[in-house]
């Protein structure tokens, strides 16, 4: 058991130094003087290049200079923005609760919606209930959340006008308006989830619905509608956690057009900026950022598991 | 982990298990399966997925059908240039057009014309070519790259194995549209090619995932047993044995793969990121017509059918696929 | 290039790179006609005028008093009439609102950063400027009281407005403005206004006494202290300590203060309460308790953020955005605006094949204007250019206009099949072979509508590659900064004094042609099209040595009759803007200059907030 979890953490960091090392020689991969590349079509000054030289240490190896920004970023020091002057780390937690809160929203309702459809199509499997459920989620699942939100924003903001298709309001400046502006964009983002968790949900509890102890609960006369909430939602549960969590982290990446559709400053919109401004250094820090939370709840999505599953355990 | 993003859910790591592990054993080693023709195949869908694979027969078709009026007929196939502008100074004529751009479904135009007046139906046909070139390199590209790796580390583990899936890892551990964002715009690329060679590099991890837990199954069936057993080399063994038998799950996950990867162009497209202009993909289609929304939906709504019919399309009949294939194997 | 050379010279990044790019963003001030020194007053609106006959709009600009929303003016024309507002209407204090802007004022250092539209409209409120634009052109005191040339405008002497502070409750006086200078000069856009306006020497002559020394003649040089390098007025001492820093937290003199900087967010600004600034009828201002600029670069969202009331006010320079506004009648009030800003892009002409004339004035012909006005976003909104100028323009040149060519499908292909035909074509392909053309616009969708349309009539010429590019804005604007272009979309001109245009945008490209030219040293990174052409220099150079309006305006038609001639650039149409707003909110387009004059109005969709009022109820 420690054992696997010390390999685990091991490859963890394996991982994270693979992504970190990747995305700063991405960077530094890019032809051309590193300055012009790092200050892009900023409005420089030869007193502007010097200082980004000397912050980057650019006469010094390559290996060396990962090294210090490697040590720097463990700081919390991403570098900053020789565009606009952010501090890269700075920009990152102004945006990160706002991404964060909508891919908690999109998953919420995701789970929300998806438990029920998935029952109901383990339930009623082969019958016109989960021809009909099953046909909807593939279509919730093939069409791009960027298409599901134009026609949100079409029906909801252009035509009939109830809510607001930009124009965040953070938690703080009042619950009610953020919530206004959230509904879409989570919605659309909520709906491919939903389409994913609902298809396992369905799959897994037909699978247990197979095994030998719903077989004897059943056998002793237990109504099925017991059956599924007792004994077949509990195992269920483990593997839609799983994949929420994996899917958590991809949601941090995935909200990247549904935030500059709706102009809301997370860290998706943030990348799209950045990267129209060409603000490498932003670019980069995102990325990393966006990378390690992903490697990072995956690794603790794998742990739980292992933790809780005993036949992961043992092979 | 999941596919290369967030729409490949029903591989989470360590349940590979899931996937359908389809091995065609009946006939031994050496045998050549027996495969069922495509017009059997054809009768076993359920209507849904029949429809679904007449689609893709149509987009298919269409799309080469529209590269072949330009590259080889010079436009003299019977489909309207899809960078014409009907409203505008026409060469060949010499005369300005009448057309109108915004128009809605006519006899000349089937599906209408854009905001500069060119025709739509003519655009998503051509736009089809785009989604059917990324879909098709990078699914090669991952079965043929991905899909060798998974399979040889399934069969000689070891060492090997941990070191091909741990770089396997780093490259899965970037949200595959983050990393995909960054590299197309730091480099600026737009070529048709290049962008699906990127995808298609992103999406070895994932196929070689696929690949290795078949191959893992594979390699302890009897037959490999056997073949090791009476001293079959190992290169043998993985080329005749474990490859073929890999080939038919990679197929059909490379269908619900390709269903990701064209929502994966589509979002490129969308943020201009993509083929360059006028070429027309579905994705910049609609961002063009996103502008007048106002004015018409109609002109966002046809790219966006065209894509999420098609994404609807792949999924059904790699899923029907890939069921298929878990049955054959449960029965065996 | 060697990099401070290309500060030293003529500068402008300013106007030129906001206005940069076609990319939506550029910057300028003002309205119809304008004239050079403060008090000079040329009658600019007759000329205005006569000039508006082209084809098929009736002008009507003089003095009627339409309503700036009207959706019936003749095609092509946009009324920019400026107007009082009724001065029945109550005044009312306080109130907050929010206004979108197409993009987010990356940075809010004027000396720095190139400041465009959006950044304008927030940095006006925290910024007062020295000078201002009226509503005939010219130029007056905001900050300053006065200011008067020596005889050869070699030296401006400037009087300062009394009893103005800063934000943080220090004074305004001679020595700000003074300190102010070395912080600008640090600056990519302060350094090269200065080079641009022959600016060599600010210094504090008395409490309130500011003297600029210029190291040759500019009869032009008020018109910089309009613009936000040299205009905007920051608290030096702060700005030289963190300059950094100061872009979340600037500190000037303007009606309001910054409250909170959340970039691509929002930034707020409040009241500041010990303004110096009143309007005519003596009422304190400003108005409002409080303004949100939010950033909302979807043009069909920031006017659906309108239409649905969570935003007060927008402002777009997109065509079909103003298309969009009209359709919604009296649900909002629109500001038009359309000035000399014309639209449209210029040629590489150091590179082949666009180095060679016939390839260029080819091109030309094949630019289908009427088709690329209506994919910009419908007829009726702007007109097809010709020049720099509008034909609402004082400086507007019939001869100019009838000169430059037209579309001409024939024509432009046989100069194109001249160039394609001769062994000794520029780009050394062998004869017959088509030309190869690298078209870049930026990713906007509009502009992308247009790109296509060119690009079909070239192609359709069968004589030309077109290959499609598109870059963001701030790469579009660094390719052409850097000669990596061909031809290159863009948006010139603006409705200042010609010569903060024309100063920087006709001097030698480079050094070698500067002293083939006899002007070694002098070199400007912004003349985009890299056309030389030692008429239109000469001319370009001579305009600022006078002040009559006559000799001055023959001579920039000199130089726009050699462009019609060379064709370094080509043109869509004027661009058109607007500020569309909540029918409550009031004022907003006749904000005053201090001597109770009406303002320059809303050109470019940049507001002047101070002296707007939410109506009651």
């Amino acid at each position: 058991m420690r054992r696997v979890i010390l390999h685990r953490l091991m490859r963890l960091l394996a991982t994270l130094f693979a992504v970190t090392f990747l995305t700063f020689s991405m960077v530094s991969l890019l032809p051309g003087d590193p300055v012009d590349v790092i200050l892009g079509q900023a409005d420089r000054t030869p007193e502007l290049e010097e200082r980004v030289r000397s912050d980057l240490g650019l006469d010094r190896p390559f290996l060396e200079r990962y090294g210090s920004w490697l040590g720097n970023s463990l700081q919390g020091d991403l570098g900053e923005s020789y565009i606009t002057g952010q501090e890269v780390s700075q920009l990152i937690k102004d945006r990160v609760p706002v991404t964060a809160q909508l891919a908690f929203m999109a998953i919420i309702m995701a789970v929300v919606m998806a438990v029920p459809i998935g029952i109901l199509g383990a339930y009623k499997q082969g019958k016109w209930q989960d021809t009909v459920s099953s046909a909807a989620v593939q279509v919730a699942l093939s069409i791009p959340n960027f298409i599901t939100a134009i026609f949100f924003v079409w029906i909801f903001s252009v035509k009939l006008g109830w809510l607001p298709n930009s124009n965040w309001v953070r938690p703080s400046d009042g619950l009610f308006e953020n919530f206004k502006r959230a509904i879409m964009p989570a919605t659309a983002l909520a709906l491919t989830q939903m389409a994913i968790f609902s298809r396992l949900v369905r799959a897994d509890m037909i699978a247990t619905l197979q095994e030998n102890y719903v077989l004897a609960a059943r056998a002793k006369g237990l109504s099925d509608r017991y059956i599924l909430m007792r004994h077949a939602l509990r195992p269920s549960s483990l593997s839609l956690m799983t994949i929420i969590g994996i899917n958590f982290g991809a949601l941090l990446g995935g909200t990247v057009i549904i935030e500059t559709l709706f102009a809301i400053p997370g860290l998706g919109f943030g990348l799209i900026n950045a990267i129209s401004r060409r603000d490498i250094l932003v670019i980069q820090g995102i990325t990393v950022f966006v990378a390690t939370v992903y490697v990072v709840i995956n690794t603790i999505v794998d742990l739980l598991y292992t933790v809780i599953d005993p036949r992961i355990r043992r092979s | 982990m999941t596919g290369i993003g967030q729409a490949q859910p029903e591989f989470p790591s360590d349940r590979v298990g899931r996937i359908s592990t389809a091995v065609q054993t009946d006939a031994g080693s050496r045998a050549k399966p027996k495969r069922a023709s495509p017009r059997e195949v054809f009768k076993e869908m359920p209507l849904l997925v029949k429809i679904s694979a007449v689609w893709l027969i149509l987009i298919v078709f269409g799309a080469i059908y529209a590269k072949l009026d330009v590259a080889v007929f010079d436009g003299s196939l019977p489909l309207q240039n899809p960078n014409l502008l009907t409203n505008g100074f026409n060469a060949d004529t010499g005369e300005f057009g009448t057309g109108d751009p915004i128009e809605g479904i006519s006899g000349s135009h089937w599906l209408g014309t854009d905001a500069i007046a060119r025709d739509t139906f003519a655009r998503i046909i051509h736009g089809a070519w785009v989604s059917l070139i990324v879909a098709t390199i990078s699914a090669a590209f991952g079965i043929v790259v991905g899909g060798f790796l998974g399979a040889l580390v399934g069969y000689v583990r070891g060492r090997t194995e941990t070191v091909i899936m741990s770089m396997v890892d780093v490259i899965l551990a970037f949200p595959a549209l983050v990393l995909l964002l960054a590299l197309v715009s730091i480099f600026e690329v737009r070529d048709l090619f290049v962008i699906s060679l990127v995808i298609g590099v992103l999406s070895i991890p994932a196929y070689t995932r696929v690949a290795r837990a078949n191959s893992l199954a594979i390699s302890n069936r009897e037959f490999v047993t056997a073949a090791r057993a009476i001293g079959t080399r190992p290169n043998s063994i993985l080329f005749r044995e474990i490859i073929p038998n890999v080939l038919p799950t990679l197929l059909s996950y490379a269908m619900v793969a390709s269903a990701f990867v064209v929502v994966v162009e589509g979002s490129l497209s969308f943020l201009g990121l993509s083929v360059q202009l006028p070429q027309s993909t579905w994705g910049n289609m609609i961002n063009q017509a996103r502008r007048d929304i106002k004015v018409d939906i109609y002109q966002v709504l046809w790219p966006s059918l065209a894509l999420s019919l098609t994404v609807l399309s792949l999924n059904q009949v790699g899923d029907w696929f890939q069921k298929r294939g878990s049955v054959r194997d449960s029965a065996l | 290039m060697r990099k401070r050379q290309l500060f030293k010279l003529l500068a402008l990044l300013l106007v030129f790179a906001l206005g940069a790019a076609a990319c939506g963003s550029d910057d300028d001030d003002s309205s119809n006609g304008d004239d050079t020194t403060a008090g000079d007053d040329t009658g600019s609106d007759d000329e205005g005028d006569d000039a508006a006959d082209e084809g098929d709009e009736g002008d009507d600009a003089a003095d009627e008093g339409d309503d700036a929303a009207a959706g019936d003016e003749a095609e092509g024309d946009v009324d920019t009439e400026v107007e009082e507002e009724d001065p029945a209407i109550e005044r009312v204090y306080g109130g907050d609102i929010s206004v979108g802007l197409e993009a987010e004022a990356t940075s809010l250092r004027p000396w720095d950063d190139t400041c465009s539209s959006p950044c304008y409209n927030i940095a006006v409120t925290i910024f007062d400027k020295l000078m201002e634009q009226d509503v005939d052109g010219n130029y007056q005191g905001w900050l300053a009281e006065s200011i008067v040339p020596n005889d050869d405008f070699t030296t401006w002497t400037m009087v300062l407005r009394s009893g103005v502070t800063f934000h943080d409750g220090s004074d305004f006086n001679a020595q700000s403005v003074a300190d102010m200078f070395p912080v600008q000069l640090t600056g990519g856009q302060g350094a090269s206004s200065a080079a641009s306006s022959n600016l060599t020497g600010v210094e504090a002559t008395g409490d309130l006494e500011v003297t600029y020394t210029l190291s040759t003649t500019n009869s032009a040089f008020p018109a910089f202290l309009s613009r936000a390098a040299l205009g905007l007025v920051f608290e030096p001492g702060a700005a030289a300590a963190d300059p950094v820093a100061f872009s979340d937290a600037p500190v000037g003199t303007g009606p309001f203060m910054i409250e909170k900087r959340d970039i691509d967010n929002e930034t707020v600004v409040v009241r500041n309460d010990s303004y110096w600034g009143t309007d005519p009828d003596g009422n304190q201002l400003p108005f409002l308790d409080s303004i949100t600029f939010r950033p909302i670069p979807d043009e069909g969202n920031r006017l659906d953020a309108l239409l649905s009331g969570t935003v007060t006010a927008i402002g777009s320079l997109r065509q079909g955005t103003i298309r969009d506004a009209r359709a919604e009648g009296d649900a909002i009030t629109l500001y038009e605006y359309q000035g000399s800003t014309v639209g449209g892009g210029h040629f590489n002409t150091l590179v082949a094949p666009l180095d060679d004339v016939r390839v260029r004035q080819g091109l030309n012909r094949l630019n289908d204007q009427g088709t690329v006005l209506e994919a910009l976003g419908g007829t009726g909104i702007s007109f097809p250019g010709t020049q720099f100028f509008s034909p609402d323009s004082p400086w507007y040149s019939e001869a100019v206009a009838a000169a430059w060519p037209a579309f001409d499908f024939n024509g432009g292909t046989a100069l194109l099949q001249e160039y394609v035909d001769d062994p000794a074509r520029s780009d050394g392909k062998a004869v017959g072979e088509k030309i190869d053309v690298e078209l870049s616009c930026p990713p906007d969708p509009t502009l992308t509508a247009a790109m296509q349309v060119i690009e079909s009539v070239w192609t359709a010429s069968e004589l030309v590659n077109v290959t499609l590019t598109s870059f963001d804005q701030a790469t579009h604007i660094g390719m052409a900064f850097n000669d990596a272009h061909q031809a290159h979309c863009w948006r010139f001109s603006d409705d200042n004094d010609p010569s903060i245009t024309f100063n920087a945008g006709f001097a030698p490209p480079n050094e070698e042609i500067a002293a083939a030219a006899g002007v070694p040293g002098v070199v400007s990174p912004v003349n985009w099209a890299n056309w030389f052409n030692a008429d239109a220099f000469t001319a370009s150079q001579a305009a600022i040595q006078t002040d009559d309006f006559a000799e001055r305006k023959a001579l920039y038609e000199q130089i726009g009759l050699l462009m019609a001639e060379e064709a370094p650039v080509w043109y869509s149409g004027y661009t058109a803007t607007m500020i569309a707003t909540d029918p409550a909110l009031l004022g907003l387009a006749s904000w005053h200059v201090p001597s109770g004059d009406l303002g320059s109005g809303l050109p470019n969709a940049e507001g002047h907030w101070s002296e707007v009022w939410l109506a009651a109820g």
